[in-house]
């Protein structure tokens, strides 16, 4: 399933894969970078520049549209954690301090998570206007029903016909149908107790290898492990610009191939699977662009980014297993439940 | 007094497989095509969805609009979110719902999907003994079967005022969440809420909340009396009455549609011996049906339900809704881009509009409704030639 890099291997240099985590799954040869995107949301602080709040969906879907031109693995997004008791509404006289989620980055956000959209009800939708893309809710499960987080991210997988992930959930009794994918892909922080088959750093390291707290015992194998980061391009071949790091875990300023080729030294160290990328905070949903239209050619050319997707879910782009479908608990069959509506 | 104003038409889009992305787009394109104001999508059956310890999540059918939303421009989108629904904060539930008000640029509604009426007290919380006084009802002196038949209907009203005691909570809720805005930007109309007021305990409810009302009637004398009363209590509420919507709702099974057409005879709907109002007969009749009730002022338009979603919708909107376009009762586009446009709901509350679909006939006062109604009715724009 790896054949069809064609010239793109030639480019790798030889022994291009000696990191403690290379190829565990890929199930080939060729290890690849994995590429999500990180959408605007009350977790990701200084991204976002229109009054504080979500700007027009349209920009959303040119986030995503872009990403998924950028053969990137997923977009991720979060919300603000779950409604206290008692939040009555939406309003400014209503407004409490923040509430962010163990997986809404390093930088709580000082907004409120009322003025930012659903992310499950943005995730559907971005659905349909994209075709492979995976789409990940980053919602912390603390304080929420897992059932009822179970059932919308099953919902999601299902309405995208296998690209949903989302937070590990223990729900033993849920057995919703399932989709190609079997079961949604699960995405975590270093320190989630419930081995997520993806997780991802605040911080990346920078040529060394990364610490990971807990990785030795908890993460699986074959987990694939992302590294946030922010990215600040110059328009032109300028010198580089303001350091994004202000605004994020680590910023990478620059031209495109200086930027390419830091990646790939960092992917090729063997330290991370590849980048959570929040891109760079430009009005209508642009932030993304220059990075898919310069430095994506260039990671291609190295070979160590895909040029085109091999399967249509998520664990495919992931080369994550396909586990087999949940097994029923033998209770009930559902047909002598009582039927509601 | 009432005047006939535009006619409002939607339809149901469920029936087909929970969370299969090409059947209920396919679906709301098609309802699209014939310029509807909205769809609606209940919440998948327990056992169809996935058993699990709290049936249905509150947020499926909106979760499956969503995905509806960018595959369409205009129609109106308005799925049926369960309260009370377990371990969903009314807070989540309005976030959801301002959030496909959101991606789908102004076309949201909602509406309450009550728990329906479970006699064996079975999760109602109200324990009956409904089948002692079911067997009473069949024997035993008249005036026993009298007492017994009353005492039936005096639990079924008490299970339903739990069921409506509950839905108000969440309403208030979801209501509440709006007072000083909506939470994104372009969206700052709160989504249209559709309450069914057909059963008294609902009335209340949608008296306070409703934007738009459903109601099961096998006749329009029937559904005008309901009407009428919701009305009533609308204005006890402080709101304005004629800004409410009625739409009938009724169960359309278009199958026989080939041989209905020539009878001459009013086919009628009559109930489906469940909760539900059936039509049988042909596109033409519907077009009839929906022409009086309309023309008397009974009901504001009509929400189907086809019987078989794909057969049904189908012939709905190629037979129906064109014979109705063609007579120039209805539009053959959308004027508006929001759902409040397509339902004549927005602007200043308190002045009875029409939005987009004034006419010179629907701005005359001369145009009433009521009895022997004028064959002139409200006509929105770019009706078909």
């Amino acid at each position: 399933m790896t054949g069809s890099y064609g010239a793109a291997q030639a480019d790798r240099p030889g022994g291009g894969r000696p990191g403690r985590r290379a190829d565990a799954h890929d199930g080939g040869p060729v290890r690849e970078m994995h590429l999500a995107v990180e959408l605007p949301g009350p977790g990701t602080a200084g991204t976002w520049p229109e009054d504080g709040r979500a700007a027009d969906f349209a920009a959303y879907v040119r986030l995503a549209r872009a990403a998924e031109r950028g053969r990137f693995d997923f977009l991720l997004l979060g919300d603000g954690g779950p409604p206290r008791e008692g939040q009555p509404g939406f309003g400014a006289g209503t407004r409490a301090g923040p509430a962010a989620g163990a997986l809404a980055g390093p930088e709580p956000s000082s907004r409120d998570a009322r003025n930012w959209p659903e992310p499950f009800t943005v995730l559907n939708a971005l659905a349909a206007v994209t075709e492979r893309i995976g789409l990940a809710a980053a919602v912390d499960p603390g304080g929420r029903d897992p059932y009822g987080l179970a059932r919308r991210l099953a919902a999601l997988d299902r309405l995208s016909a296998g690209r949903a992930a989302g937070p590990a959930l223990a729900v033993p009794e849920f057995t919703a149908p399932t989709g190609p994918q079997s079961r949604p892909v699960t995405i975590g922080g270093p320190a989630d107790a419930a081995a997520p088959e993806v997780v991802l750093l605040d911080r990346p390291c920078d040529g060394g290898a990364v610490v990971v707290p807990g990785a030795g015992e908890r993460t699986p194998p074959g987990a694939k492990i992302l590294a946030r980061i922010d990215i600040t391009l110059a328009a032109r071949a300028e010198p580089p610009a303001e350091s994004g790091g202000a605004n994020g875990p680590a910023g990478l300023p620059g031209e495109p191939e200086a930027l390419a080729a830091r990646l790939v030294a960092r992917f090729r160290s063997g330290a991370v699977d590849g980048f959570l990328l929040r891109p760079a905070p430009l009005p209508g949903g642009h932030g993304l662009d220059l990075f898919v239209e310069r430095v994506v050619p260039l990671l291609q050319a190295r070979g160590a980014l895909r040029t085109a997707y091999r399967g249509s879910t998520l664990r495919d782009h992931l080369g994550l297993p396909t586990p087999a479908p949940p097994v029923p608990p033998q209770v009930t069959t559902g047909d002598d439940l009582p039927r509601l509506r | 007094m009432r005047r006939a104003r535009a006619l409002h038409l939607a339809a149901a889009i469920d029936g087909g497989t929970p969370f299969d992305a090409s059947h209920v787009v396919d679906l709301a394109r098609l309802a699209e095509s014939g310029a509807l104001d909205f769809v609606t999508l209940g919440l998948p059956e327990q056992g169809s969805g996935g058993p699990g310890p709290a049936g249905p999540d509150a947020l499926d059918a909106l979760a499956a609009l969503a995905r509806v939303a960018p595959a369409t421009d205009r129609i109106g989108l308005v799925p049926a979110v369960s309260v009370p629904s377990a371990g969903t904060e009314p807070f989540e539930v309005a976030l959801a719902v301002a959030t496909l008000d959101w991606v789908s640029r102004g076309r949201a509604g909602w509406t309450l999907a009550v728990p329906a009426d479970d006699p064996g007290g079975n999760g109602s919380g109200v324990r009956t003994d409904t089948d002692k006084g079911t067997r009473r009802m069949r024997g035993g002196t008249a005036a026993a079967r009298r007492r017994a038949a009353e005492r039936v209907a005096e639990r079924a009203a008490e299970r339903a005022a739990f069921r409506w005691r509950n839905a108000a909570r969440t309403a208030a809720a979801l209501a509440r969440a709006w007072e000083d805005g909506g939470p994104l930007p372009g969206a700052s109309a709160r989504p249209v809420t559709a309450v069914d007021a057909t059963e008294p305990a609902a009335r209340p409810v949608a008296a306070r909340h409703a934007d738009l009302v459903l109601v099961r009637a096998t006749g329009p004398e029937e559904a005008a009396a309901v009407a009428a009363e919701v009305r009533r209590l609308v204005a006890e509420a402080g709101r304005d009455p004629d800004r409410l919507l009625v739409l009938g709702e009724l169960r359309v099974d278009l199958g026989g549609g080939e041989l209905g057409a020539e009878t001459g005879a009013e086919a009628a709907p009559t109930s489906d011996g469940a909760d539900g109002v059936l039509f049988r007969g042909g596109p033409v009749d519907l077009a009839d049906l929906v022409t009086r009730w309309h023309r008397s002022g009974a009901v504001d338009g009509f929400h189907i339900r086809p019987v078989r979603p794909l057969r049904d919708l189908e012939r709905f909107v190629n037979g129906t809704v064109a014979l109705l376009q063609h007579r120039g009762l209805f539009r053959s586009f959308h004027p508006g881009t929001a759902l409040r446009d397509h339902l004549g709901l927005r602007g200043t509350p308190g002045r009875a509009e029409e939005g987009a679909a004034v006419t010179a006939s629907d701005a005359n006062p001369a145009v009433a409704a009521n009895g022997a109604g004028p064959d002139r009715l409200a006509v929105t724009g770019g009706t078909a030639s």
